[in-house]
C-alpha cells in the first residue's frame, strides 16, 4: 500500500516546507540527463528517492511555472511514441549555472546543519 | 477518471479564468492522467487510485503565486481589460513556419503580376508579328500569369487569415521564447538590410538601363521593349526579396509586438477600425447620393480622393486623443 504523504516528518516522510528551496534543484537536475514532462519527472524523482518524498502535483507545476519564466527551462509540445501530446521541458545554459549555483548553496546549507546535529 | 477532472474543474472554481490557468488545468489533468493510468496498471483497483492521484495533488494556494493572479485581479478592477492571449510555442512557431511559406508564395504572385506584361513587350515589337501569334505569345501568357498570380493570392489569404487575431490581438507569450525571437530578430538584421539593399540596386540598375537606352535608341521600338521588359524583371527579383526578408521580420514583429503591432498601436487601430467602418460607408452614400442627384457623375468622383486624405486627418487625431487620455 501506498505511503499516504504527510506534512510531518515523524514516519520517514519529508515534509513539503522543508523541501521548499529544492524542488527547483530536482527537477532541473532531472533536466539535465534529458527532457521530460510532468508525470514522467515526479516518478522519477519517487524513484530515485525510494518513496521518501512525494512531488505533489501543484508543487511540480509551479515549480515548471517558475523556471520557465525565470528562463531556466522551456516547455516544448511533444508527442510519445503512444501518441500522447505532453508538454516536454528541456534545460537552457542559465538552467545549467541555476543548477550549479543551487548545488553548491545546498553543501554549504549541509555544512551548516550537520554542526547541530546529534545523533 | 472523471472523478479526478470534477474535482479538478471544483478546485480551479475559486480562480478567474485567465490562460494561465486554463493551461495550468490542462497540464494537471494531464500529470493526473498520466498517474491515474499507472496506477491502473500495476494493479490498482479504480477508486483506489483516484484516492491516491486526489491524495498527491496539493493545493492551489502555492499555484496562485507563479499563475500570477493578483496581478490579473489588479488590471481588471483597474478596467482596463487587457486580458491578453496567450500563444504557446508551438503555436507560435507553426505561425512562422507557415507564414514563411505563404509569403514566398505570395511573392511568387506578385512576381508573376510584374513580369506578366513581359511577353509583350519582347514580341510586341518584332517587325512583321501577326496580330494571332501576338495572342499566343503575348497576351495568353499574360493571362495565364495573372490568373496563377490570382489564385495563389486568394489561396494563401484565406490561409492567412487564421493568424489574423495576432496582429489585433495583445499577446502574451513565454519570456525564454520570447527572449528566442528577439535574438532571431536581431540576427535577422543583416540578411534583412542585405535584402533591400539588394532590391534596391536590382531597382536602380533597372531604372538607370532603361534611361539609357530611353536616350540612346528612343526610335528603335525593339530596342526600348527589351529595355522595358528587363526593367519589369529585375524590379519582380527586387520586390520579391523585400517581400521575403519583410515578411520574416514582420512576422517576428507581430509575435513580439514591436514596430506597428506595439501594444498602442494595437489599440488605436481597433478604434480606428470602428471608425473607418462607419465613415468609408458614409463617404459611399455621400457619393451615391451627391451623383444621382446631380447625375454628374464625370465629377463627383472627387469624394474619393477628398476621403482618403480626411481619414488620414480623422486617424492622426484619434493618435493624438489616444495619446493624451495616456498621458
Amino acid at each position: 500500500m501506498r505511503t499516504v504523504y504527510r506534512e510531518k516528518g515523524d514516519d520517514g516522510l519529508i515534509g513539503s516546507d522543508v523541501m521548499r528551496g529544492y524542488n527547483d534543484l530536482m527537477i532541473l537536475s532531472l533536466l539535465m540527463e534529458q527532457d521530460s514532462y510532468g508525470y514522467e519527472i515526479s516518478k522519477q524523482i519517487r524513484q530515485i528517492c525510494s518513496d521518501k518524498y512525494v512531488m505533489k502535483e501543484t508543487t511540480l507545476y509551479s515549480a515548471f511555472t517558475r523556471l520557465e519564466k525565470a528562463g531556466y527551462i522551456e516547455g516544448y509540445f511533444g508527442t510519445e511514441t503512444n501518441g500522447k501530446q505532453r508538454t516536454y521541458y528541456r534545460i537552457t545554459p542559465e538552467g545549467s549555472s541555476y543548477y550549479q549555483e543551487k548545488c553548491r548553496e545546498w553543501q554549504l546549507v549541509k555544512e551548516v546543519v550537520e554542526k547541530f546535529v546529534k545523533e | 477518471m472523471e472523478t479526478i477532472l470534477s474535482y479538478l474543474d471544483n478546485m480551479f472554481l475559486s480562480l478567474p479564468k485567465t490562460p494561465e490557468t486554463e493551461r495550468a488545468k490542462a497540464e494537471l489533468a494531464a500529470m493526473m492522467e498520466d498517474k491515474y493510468n499507472e496506477l491502473l496498471a500495476e494493479g490498482k483497483r479504480e477508486n483506489e487510485a483516484v484516492g491516491i492521484v486526489i491524495s498527491e495533488f496539493g493545493n492551489l494556494e502555492e499555484l496562485k503565486e507563479e499563475l500570477g493572479l493578483e496581478g490579473i485581479h489588479q488590471t481588471e478592477t483597474a478596467g482596463t481589460q487587457s486580458t491578453k492571449r496567450y500563444i504557446r510555442r508551438e503555436e507560435a512557431e507553426e505561425y512562422l513556419s507557415f507564414a514563411g511559406k505563404a509569403y514566398k508564395w505570395i511573392a511568387l504572385g506578385v512576381l508573376l503580376c510584374i513580369w506578366c506584361p513581359i511577353p509583350l513587350f519582347v514580341f510586341g515589337n518584332v517587325e512583321g508579328i501577326s496580330d494571332v501569334s501576338m495572342v499566343f505569345l503575348g497576351l495568353i501568357p499574360l493571362f495565364v500569369m495573372i490568373a496563377v498570380a490570382v489564385g495563389l493570392f486568394i489561396y494563401h489569404g484565406i490561409k492567412l487569415e487564421k493568424y489574423e487575431f495576432m496582429k489585433k490581438e495583445q499577446l502574451k507569450l513565454d519570456e525564454g521564447f520570447l527572449r528566442e525571437l528577439r535574438e532571431q530578430k536581431e540576427s535577422g538584421t543583416g540578411r534583412f538590410a542585405a535584402s533591400i539593399i539588394i532590391g534596391v540596386s536590382l531597382c536602380i540598375f533597372g531604372v538607370v538601363q532603361f534611361l539609357v537606352f530611353g536616350a540612346l535608341e528612343s526610335d528603335d521600338d525593339y530596342v526600348l521593349g527589351m529595355s522595358a521588359a528587363i526593367l519589369l524583371f529585375l524590379v519582380g527579383i527586387a520586390v520579391v526579396c523585400f517581400i521575403i526578408a519583410g515578411a520574416r521580420r514582420e512576422c517576428l514583429n507581430i509575435l513580439l509586438e514591436e514596430g506597428d503591432y506595439s501594444e498602442g498601436k494595437k489599440n488605436n487601430a481597433k478604434l480606428i477600425d470602428r471608425i473607418g467602418s462607419v465613415y468609408w460607408t458614409a463617404a459611399v452614400v455621400i457619393y451615391l447620393a451627391w451623383s444621382f442627384v446631380t447625375m454628374n457623375w464625370g465629377f463627383t468622383w472627387i469624394v474619393w480622393p477628398i476621403a482618403g486624405v480626411l481619414f488620414g486627418l480623422v486617424a492622426a487625431v484619434c493618435n493624438l486623443i489616444k495619446g493624451e487620455n495616456k498621458a
